[in-house]
């Protein structure tokens, strides 16, 4: 289903088509409508799992985090608002908190880093930034993927440390053997680049 | 930063948004946004990014009972919030113990991206060989992750010029696997006078299977190759050929003679293309096991 999406994506419908049905398909949950569910499973699953195997590198683990998202997904589905992200990162973002928390229990590391997703702070509307600025297109998804493609490996290497195996500055330092200011400066710098990158999407 | 309580806080806004902060740290920087505004703002301004971030895994397809196990979850019953606890590890190793667990097929997104995540195949560890990894080995592992990483993504430019970048993927899985399996094993070797900034890392694990990655290799003139040789007592034992990309970097498996018993010395030399059945040029990697 992901692939149609995609080719519908390239030859024929826009993402924004795909994103008012998400949107539609989102509502349509919210009332309680299974088949609403198993057509954002059907939709979103391949990316979904795929981040959660990118976290964990369990299949079993991953397959779980799945099940907790579309779960977690159907119960909040009235609380998801369009102006904040895409019905993809939505759960993108649930599937990577969902498999840190996994990983971190794995590990059993009590002075890991909260998500800052989870904080109120961050979750502050910021009237500052206009709703629209918090949302991705899909476009910008795709030109994020080539740009963090384009990274230095050593700066991509450190984001996706912090990012995906939610390690923190130290840890990752101790990982890569490379001493704390340096983890720094390539976080710092690679983030900046692809903040930019988002920008002139 | 005219603020001067900012100043320790100055950059710290980039690791807070990814997550990289913790504890005493993560505290004070909270402590401090209250107060600053221009931390909010960079906070805020990262958040597309890291939101964008999630969407940089590649797809992959999970078993198709998946579909019924999770829909049949919630409309066979009440949709009532799941405890979202995290599963026993026993329960995890079960699911590792599983015979017949589907085997995952890693299938690339189109479009220009598709590219970037063979690539990418190598930093994702080990689909689909379970989590065996040995502790102490931790750091090791990562780092070498890193320089797989490297020195693969660059081959990657060759193999798609070359039209196998499939043969290609499975080929850095099966690297992947080794380099991240357990019970491994390895010797690194030094640049030599003629090559300086060159290093290498050879690994092998108990049954045998070796990968050698090198890296800072100078480019060699038309009609020389680079050969790898097991030094034996008695004679050396050539390992591989080997033709590093445009920035000096290689990566190959070998095979391990019978005759060679690990760890061995290792040693590179630059020969005529083709090799040669004992070496005689020049000296440029050396690596002799420590005990």
């Amino acid at each position: 289903m992901e692939l149609r999406n995609n080719r519908s994506r390239h030859w024929g419908r826009t993402p924004t088509d795909d994103r008012v049905v998400d949107r539609e398909t989102a509502q349509r949950m919210a009332e309680g409508d299974p088949e609403a569910l198993a057509a954002v499973y059907d939709r979103h699953v391949r990316s979904v799992f795929g981040l959660a195997m990118r976290v964990l590198q369990d299949q079993g683990d991953a397959e779980d985090v799945v099940e907790e998202v579309f779960s977690q997904a159907w119960t909040q589905a009235k609380h998801y608002d369009a102006t904040r992200g895409s019905v993809a990162s939505w759960l993108l973002m649930m599937s990577r908190s969902r498999a840190i928390d996994r990983l971190r229990s794995r590990r059993a590391k009590p002075d890991s880093a909260p998500l800052p997703h989870d904080t109120a702070v961050v979750d502050l509307p910021d009237p500052a930034l206009g709703a629209e600025q918090g949302v991705l297109t899909a476009e910008s998804e795709a030109g994020l993927r080539v740009t963090l493609a384009a990274l230095p490996l050593t700066q991509r290497v450190a984001i996706e440390l912090a990012y995906f195996e939610g390690l923190t500055q130290t840890q990752i330092a101790e990982r890569l053997e490379q001493p704390l200011g340096t983890v720094k400066t390539r976080i710092r710098t690679g983030l900046l680049k692809l903040r930019e990158a988002l920008k002139r999407e | 930063m005219s603020d001067p309580q900012h100043a320790p806080f100055d950059g710290l806004a980039t690791l807070y948004a990814l997550g990289a902060l913790s504890g005493a740290d993560r505290t004070a920087f909270e402590t401090h946004l209250e107060l600053c505004l221009e931390c909010v703002t960079e906070v805020k301004s990262l958040l597309p990014v890291t939101h964008a971030l999630v969407h940089g895994a590649p797809p992959l397809d999970p078993p198709d009972a998946l579909r019924a196990r999770v829909l049949g979850q919630v409309t066979g019953t009440a949709p009532a919030p799941r405890d979202m606890t995290p599963a026993p590890l026993d329960a995890v190793s079960g699911a590792l113990d599983e015979p017949d667990t589907p085997t995952l097929v890693v299938t690339p997104r189109r479009g220009p991206g598709a590219l970037f995540w063979l690539a990418a195949t190598l930093l994702i560890a080990a689909v689909g060989l379970g989590g065996q990894h040995v502790a102490g080995l931790y750091r090791q592992i990562d780092a070498l992750r890193a320089t797989v990483a490297t020195a693969t993504g660059r081959a990657e430019r060759m193999d798609l010029d070359l039209g196998t970048a499939r043969t290609a993927a499975s080929e850095r899985e099966a690297v992947l696997a080794l380099v991240t399996g357990a019970n491994v094993q390895r010797l690194d070797l030094a640049g030599q006078p003629l090559a300086p900034r060159a290093s290498a890392r050879v690994l092998w694990n108990d049954a045998d299977e070796m990968v050698f990655i090198a890296t800072g290799l100078p480019s060699l003139p038309a009609g020389d190759v680079y050969q790898l040789w097991f030094v034996l007592p008695d004679a050396p034992v050539s390992a591989a050929l080997l033709e590093p990309d445009e920035e000096g970097d290689a990566t190959v498996r070998l095979e391990v003679p019978d005759t060679v018993t690990l760890p061995a010395v290792m040693a590179m030399t630059v020969e005529p293309a083709g090799g040669v059945p004992a070496p005689t040029g020049d000296l440029y990697l050396l690596g002799q096991p420590t005990e």
